[in-house]
């Protein structure tokens, strides 16, 4: 592929993607005098606007999804697109107020599929508190998109910041859960193993909220895309800070393990659509922890490591029989090993 | 499945020790030639915990990364000459040819995980399909069920080595300064144990033949040190998966499938027997289309020290263009880089260093 034409690799979300907008887009979209606390450079998973006269903020994030399957063990299309803006909202520190659905449907689609992710939809933002509250729809010729393109926006209000760059050396790092289901239980339905995995999809925003209880919340991500790793990785070099994290201490389900090991595939660096990942004040951790274990979607947090010291975002990994090396963010897809 | 069993920590220390206390007073390298257990090396951090003298270093184990050029540039040629779907791995894609790569041809370029899925396609499509089969004998035993059963619009463009020639090659050669293997587990359930006993007597060099979880290649290690300097001998620290005759059935059908012949290595050059064609001439894709490739020596670039990584005798942070980043697995100048399983790309995933 030349490089006049965008390649598929730039869709990833890694070095490619990074490379393809500060070239082609962030040189034309940025704002000059008009800058938000945090905007597009900071990449985080919302952008934060002061609100004048205020001394709350409006969060506000986008997404679009073309998740396949679009109907998987334990969620749907419908459900990620709700979900996923949802908690994008919730790791910002915003209390997520209302969604917009725009679809782009191929011509032919199904009306059933069409229902049923639109039943998941509602649904969900609806258990959720959290209503779509306007949308667009639109109808492209066959081949003009595969089949279905949702995307979902979220405006939230926050009143204290939870950004990828706020942890400090001492703060410790928690995760909400099991880590590497939602990732596993689609290469598994894409490839036809039934490992019988499900995919953890489900919004976070009430589990967070019980953490603003306890306070000393400094940093937060979703590890969506490239895992638990590239959250970690994010989080560190946003911050300027090193972290040391305990293999043995991250949860893992055993059949997502085992699954992984088959596969080649790391737990640690695939998608999960139910979990955050924090940073908390040494001080205020153990609480935190209780509060998120006091949750069903959060029994099984982990205190996973800490922030050692200032440095460029290195994620260092103490592994299980006692020595360490680093944790990269994953620069590609996971696809099952051959060899 | 229960892995802790193989990663306890307990077990983990008691092995580190008696690997200290094995350990001699002069330098000792222990050579393996599997990508599974270099990425286990790095994930672990298992050179971290050996004593400084002991280095374990990575030989041509990373199929990917021993295919020559030349068979990428058949693969294209097939592609855009032919009327085939040409199948291949993954990881195939991003190999260079000499002017250019399997992921730019991409209407009739597919991507599988496996052979089977490879005649699948065919069977189900009526197209004829070629698949572009790398590996060694672990993968030789998938590919020689489906060409014994003769599949119709079907053909191998093989490019399939064997591991012991290449390690007595690699024990002949001057320098390599091998003092024992670790062999790999994988190819061991296949070939049995004997192979490597035949080559530790005629080359004085203790074999052990390794699992992938760490207690399996600290026990290795532990087990190296004690039959090194004493006398040539094999162990098999994998029992669970390889016994001394291997996989009786496997070998019987890679015979009948294949016919031993020298092949190339990349990096290398060419190691007598080898590699493995396929007997029948319709199943193999080197007939069935009459290919026929003018070969040009394929010259490396200068600065690329792969040369060096694959025999031993260098490590990947040795090489200026690793440690600049203009080799990287985006961008990969060569071999050791292409194949995920090649030791400057493991290195690379786990930030490049031998310890953090």
């Amino acid at each position: 592929m030349s490089d006049d034409e965008v390649s598929l690799e730039a869709g990833a979300g890694g070095l490619e993607m990074l490379k393809l907008l500060k070239e082609s887009v962030f040189p034309s979209i940025d704002l000059g005098e008009i800058s938000p606390k945090i905007g597009v450079r900071e990449m985080d998973d919302g952008a934060v606007i002061d609100l004048e006269g205020s001394e709350k903020y409006l969060v506000f994030t986008t997404d679009s999804h073309l998740v396949k399957p679009r109907f998987f063990s334990g969620g749907d299309l419908g459900k990620l697109a709700v979900s996923g803006t949802i908690n994008d909202l919730a790791v910002m520190g915003a209390e997520p107020a209302a969604l917009s659905s725009a679809m782009v449907l191929e011509k032919g689609f199904p009306r059933d599929d069409l229902e049923r992710i639109s039943e998941s939809m509602g649904e969900l933002a609806e258990s959720a508190g959290v209503p779509i509250v306007t949308g667009d729809t639109k109808v492209v010729g066959e081949g003009d998109v595969d089949g279905v393109m949702v995307n979902t926006s979220g405006v939230g209000i926050c009143e204290e910041l939870t950004p990828a760059s706020g942890l400090n050396p001492g703060d410790k790092i928690i995760v909400s859960g099991n880590v590497g289901n939602h990732g596993m239980s689609i290469v598994a339905d894409r490839e036809g193993f039934d490992f019988d995995i499900e995919s953890d999809v489900a919004p976070i925003h009430r589990l967070v909220g019980e953490l603003k209880g306890v306070g000393g919340i400094t940093a937060m991500k979703d590890p969506t895309r490239g895992g638990l790793a590239a959250s970690l990785n994010e989080m560190a070099s946003a911050s300027g800070v090193d972290l040391e994290v305990e293999k043995g201490d991250i949860p893992i389900d055993s059949k997502v393990e085992g699954a992984g090991e088959m596969l080649g595939i790391d737990p640690l660096k695939i998608a999960n659509e139910g979990k955050v990942v924090l940073g908390v004040e040494s001080s205020c951790a153990q609480e935190a922890l209780d509060a998120l274990r006091d949750e069903e979607r959060g029994k099984n947090s982990r205190i996973i490591g800490k922030c050692t010291e200032d440095g460029e975002g290195r994620v260092i990994l103490n592994t299980e029989i006692g020595s360490s090396r680093i944790l990269k963010t994953p620069r590609r897809k996971p696809i099952p090993r051959i060899c | 499945m229960d892995f802790l069993e193989y990663r306890d920590p307990e077990r983990a220390k008691e092995f580190q020790e008696l690997i200290h206390e094995r350990t001699p007073d002069e330098d000792i390298k222990i050579m393996h030639v599997c990508g599974t257990h270099e990425s286990s090396l790095c994930e672990y951090g298992i050179r971290q915990v050996l004593p400084d003298n002991i280095s374990l270093v990575e030989g041509p184990g990373c199929p990917v990364c021993v295919t020559p050029v030349r068979h990428v540039d058949e693969a294209l040629k097939l592609a855009e000459e032919e009327d085939v779907t040409l199948t291949t791995f993954g990881d195939m894609v991003k190999v260079s040819g000499s002017e250019d790569r399997l992921s730019r041809e991409k209407e009739n370029v597919k991507i599988v995980y496996s052979v089977s899925d490879a005649v699948k396609l065919s069977e189900e499509t009526g197209d004829e399909v070629v698949f572009l089969g790398v590996g060694f004998e672990t993968t030789a035993a998938t590919y020689a069920p489906v060409l014994l059963n003769e599949p119709e619009n079907f053909s191998l463009l093989g490019s399939v080595k064997r591991i012991p020639p290449a390690m007595e090659f690699l024990l002949e050669m001057e320098g390599t300064d091998i003092d024992g293997f670790m062999a790999p587990g994988h190819v061991a359930t296949i070939t049995g144990v004997s192979p490597y006993r035949d080559i530790a007597k005629r080359f004085d060099a203790p074999t052990v033949v390794a699992g992938f979880e760490p207690l399996d290649i600290l026990g290795s290690i532990a087990e190296l040190l004690k039959i090194i300097n004493t006398d040539s001998r094999v162990e098999n620290v994998y029992e669970r998966a390889v016994d001394e005759e291997g996989n009786r059935m496997a070998q019987k059908m890679i015979d009948k499938a294949f016919e031993v012949t020298d092949a190339e290595w990349r990096g290398i050059g060419t190691i007598p027997d080898s590699g493995l064609e396929v007997k029948n001439d319709r199943l193999d894709a080197r007939k069935r289309y009459d290919l026929e490739l003018s070969v040009e020596e394929y010259e490396e670039p200068e600065d690329c020290i792969c040369d060096q990584i694959i025999l031993g005798k260098s490590e990947p942070g040795e090489c200026p263009l690793f440690n600049s980043g203009e080799c990287s697995p985006q961008n990969p100048v060569g071999p050791c880089m292409v194949g995920s399983e090649g030791m400057c790309n493991v290195w690379y995933e786990y930030g490049g260093r031998r310890d953090v």
